[in-house]
């Protein structure tokens, strides 16, 4: 008899207890009915209008309970969003990229594309949490495991048909990274040559077109694929000019760099990578990245991660 | 229908199954060569480790096969093939065999106990009867013990060579196309994992099934005579 009481009793404990915790980790969008009046006000605003006009002066500065100093800078009231709701926004990107990510000395991913992205994340009051996985698994984890991913990836037309592309961060080009005694100068000459690059870039895009090229080695991180040329397993390694001239600064005797000019490579451009389905985001970033290029904080940051880039 | 679309991109656009394929095939290849090397290693491995000089201490060699033992099994798999890749095998571009010799030698280690607990399953009573009808030793350990010892240890190879092959998709980390690494190539294109992922592991299935099959009429063909 006392045991029987006793079991219905933990069992309701635990139905009670499993019912909080599942409100308390419930999606933003229903929060609504707990929210007070001004933030339920606001966000009714929003899911109608668009953003970047009327809402961003009074609307959204009632809302917003965020710290948002800035007065002069159009600010965005994200509760209602549904990834960027909860107040944290998670970025993925692949560390293997120097100086645009790349594990730091205190063994936490830092760089050019990191600190954008705090800088980001605090204009818009959010908590921003890296998550460092897979190059060619981040398209696919956007909306899953990640909110938006900043690593240094080209806006192609493939990858616009899974995710939408912030306006262009960067310009770059594809580079050649080759033994420092190789003779090969041109397009022509990576025929027969055994290439490294990494899986799902667009260096290996770029690989898989030049016409009779030799083997194309895809491996998961630029860390091995320079060290394979460097031991003399790859014949080149076909990687963006920034990154390239990193790792030659890691290895200054054994390598050199073609740049893609002489090669023939197009310019590609670096957007950061977000929901297809999230059109709210899109506008706050893009407005905060322009606001960041018109006040000088993006030069401040290329200047300090990209152009003052030293290897360890 | 979106799965009907999601399986075409996966498999059938630009001939992408073909990918699979050669991936099995590489797969499979280096299991066999690992499998191979592995039982070779392993056997000779446990004979050493099992061996006693005249005072009941273990010998030079016995010593060494005990310490290559201890050290493969207590290292990850993924570690010993980057090593063997970037520092025993420096100079290497050959893919295929850097990760036989790699699984194979970590195989061997696994291999030998296994046939350790298989010999002394053997009851001593055989090593007594074959000693007394004037065989050496090693003519005992040979003719006598070692293919009933087999017999023992064939449902536990049967699981070191199934991991084996799962374990070979290890080996893109160093850039072997395998089938798991097949699988991701197309998943990067297509930025859809789950046909290409699930796909590849229904080839997996489909080998371990074959392979379990096959070792189950081996090994009833072996039990035929026994009375148990």
């Amino acid at each position: 008899m006392m045991k029987k009481n006793s079991a219905v009793l933990l069992a309701g404990m635990m139905a009670v207890s499993l019912a909080a915790c599942g409100e308390s980790s419930e999606a933003p969008a229903e929060n609504s009915a707990a929210a007070t009046a001004a933030v339920a006000a606001a966000t009714a605003a929003e899911t109608s209008a668009d953003e970047t006009t009327a809402a961003a002066d009074t609307t959204a500065a009632a809302a917003v309970t965020t710290a948002d100093a800035d007065a002069a800078a159009p600010t965005f009231d994200l509760s209602a969003d549904p990834y960027a709701g909860d107040g944290v926004l998670t970025v993925g990107l692949n560390a293997t990229f120097p100086p645009f990510e790349y594990v730091g000395d205190d063994g936490n991913p830092t760089g050019f594309d990191v600190a954008m992205m705090q800088e980001i994340g605090s204009r818009l009051g959010l908590t921003v949490e890296i998550e460092d996985m897979d190059f060619d698994g981040i398209v696919g984890a956007i909306g899953n495991k990640i909110d938006v991913a900043a690593t240094g990836m080209t806006i192609t037309d493939e990858r616009k048909e899974a995710v939408n592309f912030s306006d262009p961060y960067y310009d770059a080009t594809q580079s050649v990274l080759l033994p420092a005694d190789s003779a090969a100068a041109s397009k022509e000459d990576l025929a027969g040559l055994t290439v490294g690059v990494q899986a799902g870039t667009t260096g290996e895009m770029v690989a898989e077109g030049v016409e009779g090229i030799g083997e194309i080695v895809s491996v998961k991180s630029f860390n091995q694929a320079v060290l394979d040329l460097v031991n003399g397993k790859n014949d080149a390694v076909i990687i963006d000019a920034v990154p390239a001239k990193a790792f030659l600064s890691q290895y200054p005797d054994a390598l050199k760099i073609v740049d893609g000019e002489t090669m023939g490579f197009d310019v590609e451009q670096y957007g950061i990578a977000m929901p297809k389905d999230d059109a709210e985001l899109g506008d706050a970033i893009n407005s905060t990245l322009k606001a960041m290029k018109d006040d000088g904080t993006y030069d401040a940051l290329v200047e300090q991660w990209i152009n003052n880039y030293e290897a360890e | 229908m979106d799965i009907a679309n999601q399986f075409f991109k996966a498999f059938i656009k630009d001939g992408r199954w073909q990918l699979y394929v050669k991936g099995l095939g590489i797969t499979i290849e280096v299991t066999i060569f690992a499998a191979l090397l592995g039982l070779l290693l392993g056997t000779i491995a446990c004979l050493l480790n099992m061996q006693r000089g005249r005072t009941g201490k273990r010998t030079i060699a016995s010593r060494i096969a005990f310490i290559y033992i201890d050290i493969i099994r207590g290292t990850p798999t993924l570690i010993q093939l980057m090593i063997m890749w970037n520092v025993i095998m420096v100079s290497s571009k050959n893919k295929i065999l850097v990760a036989s010799l790699a699984f194979g030698i970590n195989s061997g280690a696994y291999v030998a106990e296994i046939i350790r607990g298989g010999i002394q399953s053997v009851d001593a009573g055989q090593m007594e009867a074959g000693r007394s009808l004037g065989l050496s030793r090693i003519q005992t350990m040979m003719n006598v013990i070692l293919p009933q010892a087999f017999k023992n240890c064939f449902p536990s190879l049967l699981n070191e060579f199934i991991t084996l092959l799962k374990e070979t998709s290890i080996a893109s980390a160093v850039g072997l196309v395998d089938l798991t690494h097949a699988a991701d190539l197309v998943s990067s294109k297509t930025y859809q994992p789950m046909m290409p992922l699930l796909g590849a592991a229904v080839m997996y299935f489909i080998v371990v099934k074959t392979l379990s099959v096959v070792f189950g009429k081996v090994e009833k063909r072996l039990r035929e005579s026994d009375n148990r």
